[in-house]
Parts: C-alpha cells; structure tokens; sequence
C-alpha cells in the first residue's frame, strides 16, 4: 500500500501541471528516454522488451498530459465563449408613438386660435396671444426633440439588429472550432492509442526475429529463447493469474488518482495467450457536472513478456483508447490505468487499484 | 460649523459615489415594465386634458390642477423611461467588456494554435528520424516490419492532426474576424443607447418647457378674463 501511496503521489504531481509545460515536459522525458530503441531493435531482441515497455509508458504520460491540456484549453474556450449562445439583449426604443401625433395636433390647434386673435386690438387678448405663441414655438420644439429622440432609437434598433447578425455569426465560427477541436483531441487520443500499439509491436518484432532471424543478419541475440507455445505456458514474466479473473474497486479505502470511481468492476479473460475482457465502472463528477458518470469498455490483445500489460480497449459508445494492467504489491492487487479518445460529457482516463474479488 | 462639515463630507461619501449609476434594485424586465405603465397613465392622462378643461371656466382651479397632474405624469414617465435605458446602457457596456474579453482570448488561442503546428511539425520530424532508424533495423529483421507499418500509420495520422490544425486557424481566423465585428457592433449600441439617453433628456426639458407654457396660457386666460369683468360692470 505503501508503494502505491507513493505511486500516486508521482501521479498526482505529474497530472497536477496542466499547462503546456506538463505536456512538453513528458515530451521531452518520451523522447530522450531511449534515443536508440529503434536503431537497436535489429539486434536487441527479446531485451528490447522492457526498454520499449518504459518508452511507452512516457509516450502514454505524454499523451495523457496532451489529453488534459486540451480539454483544458476547450473548457477554458467553451467558458469563454459559451455566452454567445445567448441572444444579444435587445432594448426597448421606448418610443411612444402618440406623443408626436398629440404635440403636432395640440401644436396646430394653438397657432390656428393664435392666427384667429391677430387682428384683435384688445390688450388682454394680445397677451393671450402672446401666451398661444410661446406655447406654439413650445410644442414645435418638444416635436423636434421626439423627432431626434426617435432618430437615435432607431440607431438602436438597427445596432440591435446588427449585433444579433455578428452574434449568430460567431456561434456559427464558434461551432466549427469545436468541431476542429474535437477533431485535432480525437486524432491525438487515436495517436496515443496507435503509440501503444506500435511499441508493443517493436517488442514483439525483436523478439519474433530473435526466435527466426534471417540468415542475412549479422547480429543475433545470443540469450534470446524461443517463446513457448502460448496456449500451454503463460507469455508474461509474472503468472497470468496476476491480471485474469474479477477485480472489483474497494468500498472504503480505495486508492485512485483523477476521477475518483463509485464503483469498479473488471473482468479479465486468458484464452491461448490473449487476453480480453470488460470494465463496468461509475465515477463520483464535480457538484454540478452534467457529465455522464458511467463508464463501460471492452478490451482485447495479446500478453506480452512484460510486467506491465496494454490491451486496445472500445467503450460502449465507440470510443477507442488503452488500458494498461499493473500488478500490484500483493497478488490480490491489480492497478487500472486507462485513457480513451476524448468524448464530451464522458469520463475518458482513469487510474485505480482493484482488490480480486 | 464642524457638523456641517462632517455633513456634507457624508453626502459627498454616501451619496454622490451612487449619482450617475444604475439604480440597483429592479431587473431590466421591471424597469421596462414600469416605464410602459407610466408612459400608459400619461398617455390617458395626456389625451382627455384638453377636452375636459375645455368645459370648465378659465379660473376653475380645477383646470390648473388637471394640467399639474398630466405634467407630473409627464415626468413619471420620463424618468422611468431614463431609468430603463440606464440599465440598458450599463447592460450594453457590459457587452461591450465581454465582447472585447472574448477577441483577445481568441487572439490568444490563434497564437496557442501556431505553437501547436510546430510542435506538430516538431513531432514530424522525430518520426521521421524514428522511421529512418527502424528502416535499418527491419533491413536485418523482418519482424519488424509490423512495427514500422505502425510507425508510418502513425505518421499519417500526424498528418491528418496537422491538417485538422490548419483547417482549425482557418476557423479560427473567421471567428476572430466575426468578434471585432461583434465588439464594433456592441460599441455602437452603446453609443446609440447613450445618445438616446442624451435625446432624451433633451426632450425631458422640452416637455417641461410645453406644460409650463401651457399652465401659464390658462393663467393668462383667467387673469385676463377678470380684468374684464370689472371693466365692463363700470359704465
């Protein structure tokens, strides 16, 4: 337990950077790991097994890390611009539409009265007319300030209408970005999936010429063993009961790092040296996550001469990705470590220890 | 003469900070609600003034308060339409900020996206001497031609990732174009609703000015009517 505490510290610190400086880091690390894996495999035989397993687990450390990046960047994106979905507020004009009509008409009937006293010599009604006047040049002023306040709501109307259009536009622009987003994360996780593959490949490869080299080859590995035929001996260093039969995730106590399950059920088979097998598992989300917690895959692939094992796994939805089976500690332990291509809402690594059942 | 003092540091504290802001408390929605209410009181209001105090006499007292209560109207209404378009205008900066936020993150992913082409391209190329090596490797085992058919799978597959990246700035160089659109028509609807404001305050004085007019038309017509009176009574 000890070993797997510390296990998951290592874990923990290496999945805790999510900057791009995690990513380039287990770039580096992948890459200056084992310069010459490929120009030795000519030669190194069943030796380059383990050198290609610790190639791939820093190609799978670099891949989960470029994972996480992206799904941070998109995330970071989607908060971003997640706004855009809304419709622009649109404010009223505020236009009443029978002032103008009621000031005009008031307007014409003071000057029509004003026009009618204009030849009346009498003071008081001069002064009235006087009034009907100032009133008149009153209510043609109030007519052009609606006019102008009119003007500008249509300014409004129209910068509403405009903003709407460039608002649509945009969520149009924004949509193809996700697509390309999910694009670019799909052909990354499918790259993962294909770097676990090809280095268990390379293993193989070494260790099937080993077993036949042609007889043009200069260099053999001298304490290279023929394999075993599969179905009678176990391919891997360590018995296969190690990784077969049903592991479940503990109650209480569990050891995980990212995701933390509810439940975790595995089930693996051996039949002739391959292995194939289904994890059911659901995970505890964030408070408000509207993810989908369960998680459901099916894997398959041979056992190789490793401790570590990698099988190509396919979730119940379509998605591709890896798990790897580490022996744990105690023979009752078996860590779970696995990622797929990212899908939106879905649960798509996970690392966990499982007790057999 | 110090609690005078200690007085008006107080107003300048407390209440000026809160002149020429929003007022708080109700929602856009109520505000708008309230400004159609009051605009709908003086609209009724505004339409029977004039022929109701058309049946009175000029110094009915009557005629003077009707014409106080459609201008008091008036200015309810005015103010509640001020009140609405405030909340808009502090709405509409707000668009603005967040419009302008979401370019120059956009601006900012456009960058991220060329570091990710040359990381691309940086991979590329790793294959590349990846390949050259295993070629070398399978020359002497041909086991390991599986191997380097994987290699090369996932070699195109870095290609298709570089394509999809291209095709990603494309995307991203139209939305970044569509946002200085966005944030350019948000400035101008901000613009537009605080000229409207201006409009309206305009037209605030204005009304004032007409219903001053119009109470002082009524009081000439009643003085007027009473320095008649007299006049004719003498001979």
């Amino acid at each position: 337990m000890k070993r797997n505490a510390v296990l998951l510290i290592v874990l923990a610190c290496a999945f805790a950077q999510t900057s791009r400086d995690a990513y380039r880091q287990a770039y580096r690390e992948w890459r200056q790991s084992d310069p010459n894996l490929e120009a030795e495999a000519g030669a190194a035989g069943a030796a380059l097994a383990p050198r290609a397993e610790q190639v791939a687990g820093a190609a799978a450390k670099y891949g989960a890390a470029r994972a996480e990046f992206l799904q941070q960047a998109a995330s970071a994106e989607e908060q971003r611009l997640a706004w855009l979905e809304t419709p622009p507020d649109a404010p009223s004009a505020m236009i009443d539409q029978n002032a103008l009509s009621m000031v005009t008409s008031e307007s014409r009937a003071v000057k029509r009265t004003a026009d009618s006293l204009a030849a009346d010599p009498d003071p008081g009604i001069k002064q009235l007319r006087t009034m009907l006047e100032r009133e008149n040049a009153s209510a043609v002023a109030l007519g052009a300030a609606i006019e102008q306040r009119r003007r500008a709501a249509d300014d409004v109307k129209s910068a509403n209408a405009s903003v709407a259009g460039s608002q649509m536009k945009a969520v149009d622009r924004y949509h193809a970005i996700e697509q390309d987003m999910r694009q670019a994360g799909g052909s990354s996780g499918a790259e993962s999936v294909a770097w676990a593959e090809y280095y268990v490949s390379l293993a193989s490869g070494a260790r099937g010429a080993s077993a036949a080299p042609p007889a043009a080859a200069p260099v053999t590995a001298p304490t290279a063993v023929a394999p075993a035929p599969p179905s009678v001996a176990p391919v891997a260093p360590l018995p296969l009961v190690r990784y077969t039969g049903a592991w479940t995730y503990p109650a209480t106590g569990g050891l995980f790092h990212g995701s933390e399950p509810e439940f975790a059920d595995l089930v693996v088979h051996e039949n002739n040296g391959k292995a194939d097998g289904t994890l059911f598992a659901r995970f505890k989300l964030p408070p408000g996550s509207s993810g989908d917690p369960v998680l459901r895959f099916d894997f398959s692939g041979e056992f190789h001469n490793t401790r570590n094992q990698v099988f190509v796994l396919e979730t119940s939805d379509g998605a591709h990705g890896t798990i790897q089976l580490i022996p744990g500690p105690a023979f009752n332990l078996l860590e779970v470590n696995f990622q797929t291509d990212p899908r939106p809402g879905k649960v798509h690594q996970g690392n966990f220890v499982l007790v057999k059942k | 003469m110090s609690r005078l003092v200690w007085i008006a540091l107080a107003w300048t504290w407390l209440v000026l900070p809160a002149v020429g802001q929003p007022a708080p408390a109700p929602a856009g929605d109520s505000l708008e609600t309230i400004a159609n209410k009051r605009t709908a009181e003086w609209d009724q209001l505004a339409r029977g003034v004039e022929p109701k105090i058309a049946r009175m006499l000029p110094c009915d007292p009557r005629v003077r308060s009707a014409l106080e209560e459609v201008s008091r109207a008036s200015d309810a209404r005015l103010d509640a339409v001020s009140r609405y378009l405030q909340s808009a205008e502090a709405r509409a900066r707000a668009d603005v900020e967040r419009a302008r936020k979401a370019l120059a993150g956009e601006q900012a992913a456009s960058q991220d996206l060329e570091t990710e082409r040359q990381e691309a391209a940086e991979e590329r190329a790793a294959i590349d001497g990846q390949l050259a090596d295993l070629d070398g490797s399978v020359a002497h085992k041909q086991s390991l031609e599986d191997a380097r058919k994987k290699l090369a799978e996932i070699r195109a597959k870095l290609e298709e990732r570089i394509a999809s990246l291209q095709q990603e700035a494309g995307s991203r160089a139209e939305l970044t174009s569509t946002l200085e659109q966005l944030v350019a028509g948000y400035e101008a609807r901000d613009k537009a609703i605080a000229a409207e404001l201006t409009a309206l305050t305009a037209e605030t004085t204005r009304w004032k000015e007409f219903y001053a007019t119009r109470l002082a038309r009524a009081q000439t017509e009643c003085s007027i009517t009473n320095q008649d009176q007299p006049r004719r009574k003498k001979p």
